[in-house]
């Protein structure tokens, strides 16, 4: 089996649809929990996460490693991350490009980074002493951002590229993250799909947003919207099967909502590559 | 202006960042203690053609300020009910009772007003 399985089309794992989820069993090709919720020693959470991994596969998705502060690396969150890893053997593993900590305060968001030759390098030393750490390489995540840097010296894909390559980890591409980025700071979105390398791409996002007039938010408040699937059109193309999840946070719908939007994303691929989703799955 | 331009190392960014998203009074005021103008903050962050560096930082801001009110209204959910959702936004500045926790100070925080 590949070290990053395609798995095929997933959802964003929410505490209102645990129940469901546990109970009903829904046809979902695999779930992806926020890792942080189920870092706790007992309780609803670890029993969901039993009843859903002996069901489903799944993977674990942080919000806090924090990769690009420039604070230590939180050796006491690496090893709750471990034990919950060798607990629940999830896919794999992944987390953002961003700094989400300062002064050993987290202020939980995922605050952008400079795109420099000194954040390459803190970044990508800071994923290899992660994946040392874990025994596996990881994934890393590109997010929305709302501001860009005077100083950044390369774009974004570009850098997330040359991540990959340095660090030797693998990407997760948030397609809506890249919509809202391109609306905010007036970049080509296919450009950016066009610029991530092809073979390092493992599993892909999809979300909605928030038009702020200004400014679009990624609020995972809203269903996928046209132009994030037309760029998912576009990714599937490039990218081929990739491993696809739904993410919602906020204004969470009933269960078969998400799930009528993860299948929208598979006939999408489906059409796109011309097979029937069995087929995909044999073929990857 | 600064004397001192900010700093883009990794270490002087976050700093200067850290700062300015989580100051309770705000990005436009707090750079205006550390005697930075808007104009410094361009330096280090771009404007866009719909807003300037000031209130792309606010996006920030605003998110963290609504975060921490957020949990404490899930906290103090019966003061919410108790004397409303307006009055629970607006009281941090003014009064002692939100800061007694240790979360939030009542004698540096002003409040964003509620739209």
């Amino acid at each position: 089996m590949s070290e990053f399985p395609y798995l095929g089309h997933g959802i964003g794992l929410r505490p209102p649809h645990y129940a469901e989820v546990v109970n009903d069993r829904p046809a979902v090709d695999w779930f992806e929990l926020i890792t942080e919720n189920f870092m706790v020693a007992g309780g609803n959470p670890r029993r969901v996460l039993r009843e859903v991994r002996a069901h489903y596969p799944v993977v674990l998705h942080g919000v806090s490693l924090s990769l690009g502060s420039v604070d230590p690396l939180d050796a006491t969150y690496l090893d709750r991350l471990a034990a919950l890893a060798a607990e629940t053997e999830p896919a794999w593993i992944s987390d953002h490009l961003c700094w989400s900590s300062y002064g050993g305060h987290t202020g939980h968001d995922l605050w952008p980074l400079p795109f420099t030759e000194e954040s390459l390098e803190h970044v990508a030393r800071r994923v290899r002493a992660v994946q040392d750490r874990l025994g596996r390489r990881i994934l890393v995540e590109n997010v929305s951002s709302y501001l860009e840097y005077a100083h950044s010296t390369i774009s974004e894909w570009e850098f997330l590229g040359e991540l990959a390559r340095r660090a030797d980890c693998g990407l997760l591409l948030d397609v809506n993250n890249v919509f809202v980025s391109a609306h905010n700071h007036g970049f080509d979105p296919e450009a950016f799909l066009g610029g991530v390398p092809v073979d390092r791409v493992k599993q892909i996002h999809l979300a909605g947003h928030s038009d702020h007039g200004t400014h679009l938010l990624d609020s995972h408040d809203h269903p996928v919207c046209d132009g994030v699937w037309a760029l998912y059109r576009s990714a599937v193309e490039r990218f081929g099967a990739v491993s696809t999840l739904i993410e919602r946070d906020d204004d969470i719908p009933p269960l078969s909502e998400v799930i009528a939007e993860s299948r929208q994303a598979a006939a999408i691929e489906a059409e796109v590559l011309g097979r029937t989703r069995a087929e995909v799955a044999h073929a990857r | 202006m600064r004397a001192e331009p900010f700093g883009r190392s990794l270490v002087a960014l976050q700093a200067a960042l850290y700062d300015l998203i989580t100051a309770p009074e705000g990005v436009a005021r707090r750079l205006g203690e550390l005697d930075g103008s808007p104009a410094d903050l361009e330096a280090l962050v771009k404007p866009s053609p719909a807003m300037t560096a000031v209130e792309r930082l606010d996006v920030y801001a605003n998110m963290y300020f609504y975060r921490i009110l957020d949990v404490l209204r899930v906290e103090y959910a019966r003061v919410v009910a108790a004397v409303g959702d307006a009055e629970f936004h607006n009281a941090p500045g003014s009064s002692s009772w939100l800061g007694s926790n240790g979360r939030i100070s009542s004698s540096t925080t002003v409040p964003m007003p509620l739209r």
